[in-house]
């Protein structure tokens, strides 16, 4: 339900005044058009930004290395500035801007003495590198998705190809404990964001991202798991599969019941459909035994049901569930 | 003061930047200049901008041109998968022409070599390109 209707309902019931009600949808409507505004500057800042960095890329044998090079400090310079100017006059919306484009630019530098001075090395310095310049400016910004990016590009640096290639190599031919430790420990990595998020949310959110693309690695290790030995099935016993479905619906289920209990209604529905798409996929996957697939689907249905029984006869769960109505 | 610290702090990476420009520029002149015939690396592995990439062919090198006259070949270029690969950034509107030049080289009987410049104990860098003893612009106009 939106506010403007909960609002009303309120209202409705006595609980607003008219005077309350409209400086509560005069307040939230103000939040809301800082959202669309600072969406706008972000998305004007990546255009830029990446442009820059084309440029740079086609190497524009127009202008000498000297002028190249020189243009870009005093860009970079400007755009500095720029971010501290527009944290000193409270401009969210442009120090959003700004920080974009300064931390694109960093990295286009970083690419332009590469090309003039003919440097070797591959994506890993490039990428370590560009994070260590780019936090600078990152870790003023208070929109996600940058902090995300700068996580991204950091631990894409860091953690070597080999390795990711060695992991899932390993993941696609072992369903174990590794697997599962692996699941968990992305989970705590995650978890402790979020606690350092707590604490640090007031001077950064580059906590809080880090909780965000742990939280999407362990999604994508647990998908990742969950098709190769749930729903592809050459290779794999009926054991390996059933413990795939376990691994996926007891995460989706724990992810649904932290969901209810921080009432975060959003999370609640988007891993409830997931763990429907999930159901549908494992069905669509069922051409080789149609029989034990059909009663294995009956059984899980009914255990649903028993589960549902169950916590209708607790009440500390219920009370929980009241929270989204 | 509070100001001054994070004006100076937002000023870092430029800061950072300078000093390694001017520590490349410094290092590329102080150098010896050292010339090396290359060959073709494959696959290729266009990552950002163009280059073109290659491995140092150490038969055909002159080594007299290093200390004792011992070829330093674990100090160019750095270790990819098949190999020991570098590196020549070209600008846009050369690059379809000097690739196609760098990949029949063997059939039209073109040498490319790279000129370094060298310093023993630092990374050498790299600064020109001949094609046939020419520089690589004049090459190909």
């Amino acid at each position: 339900m939106s506010i403007a209707k909960k609002i009303k309902t309120w209202q409705e019931n006595k609980f607003l005044s008219e005077q309350q009600a409209e400086q509560i949808l005069a307040f939230e409507r103000a939040r809301g058009n800082r959202t669309f505004w600072g969406t706008a500057f972000i998305f004007a800042g990546l255009l830029i930004g990446l442009g820059i960095c084309l440029i740079v890329a086609s190497n524009w044998d127009a202008l000498g290395a000297p002028v190249k090079l020189t243009g870009d400090f005093l860009l970079l310079g400007g755009f500095s500035y720029a971010v501290y100017w527009s944290i000193c006059q409270k401009r969210s919306g442009l120090k959003e801007l700004f920080i974009v484009i300064a931390f694109l630019l960093s990295g286009a530098s970083i690419g332009l003495i590469a090309q003039v001075f003919q440097l070797d090395g591959g994506w890993q310095s490039f990428a370590v590198f560009w994070s260590l310049l780019g936090l600078v400016y990152v870790w003023a910004s208070r929109v996600l998705f940058i902090g995300m990016s700068w996580w991204i590009l950091l631990l894409s640096g860091v953690l070597k190809g080999k390795w990711l290639e060695s992991l899932f190599e390993y993941l696609g031919k072992h369903l174990d404990a590794t697997a599962l430790a692996l699941i968990a420990g992305l989970w705590l990595l995650s978890y402790a964001g979020g606690k350092a998020n707590e604490k640090l949310s007031v001077y950064t959110r580059l906590a809080a991202a880090f909780e965000k693309v742990m939280m999407w690695c362990t999604y994508a290790t647990v998908a990742f798991v969950g098709i190769r030995w749930g729903m592809i099935r050459w290779e794999n016993t009926f054991f390996l599969q059933c413990f795939a479905y376990l691994i996926v619906f007891a995460f989706l289920g724990a992810r649904m019941y932290l969901a209810v209990q921080t009432q975060n209604r959003i999370s609640f529905k988007r891993n409830a459909i997931l763990a429907e798409v999930y159901v549908f996929g494992i069905f669509a996957s069922r051409f080789g035994n149609l029989l034990a697939s059909g009663f294995g689907f009956i059984i899980g249905g009914l255990l649903v049901l028993g589960l549902i029984y169950v916590l209708r006869r607790t009440t500390r769960y219920i009370k929980s569930m009241e929270a989204f109505q | 003061m509070k100001k001054r610290l994070l004006l100076a702090v937002f000023f870092l990476p430029l800061i950072c930047l300078i000093g390694w420009t001017i520590f490349l520029t410094v290092s590329r002149n102080q150098g010896t200049e050292v010339k090396v015939a290359v060959r073709g690396y494959d696959p290729r592995d266009l990552l950002s901008g163009h280059y073109i990439a290659y491995q140092i062919d150490w038969a055909k090198t002159d080594c007299d041109q290093f200390p004792d006259s011992i070829c330093p070949k674990e100090k160019f270029c750095h270790q990819a998968r098949w190999g020991r690969q570098c590196r020549f950034y070209i600008p846009e509107q050369y690059a379809k022409e000097l690739d196609d030049l760098f990949r029949k080289r063997n059939s039209t009987d073109t040498v490319f070599e790279i000129i370094y410049s060298y310093r023993p104990g630092h990374k050498p860098l790299a600064k020109e390109m001949l094609i046939n003893g020419r520089a690589w612009k004049a090459a190909i106009k």
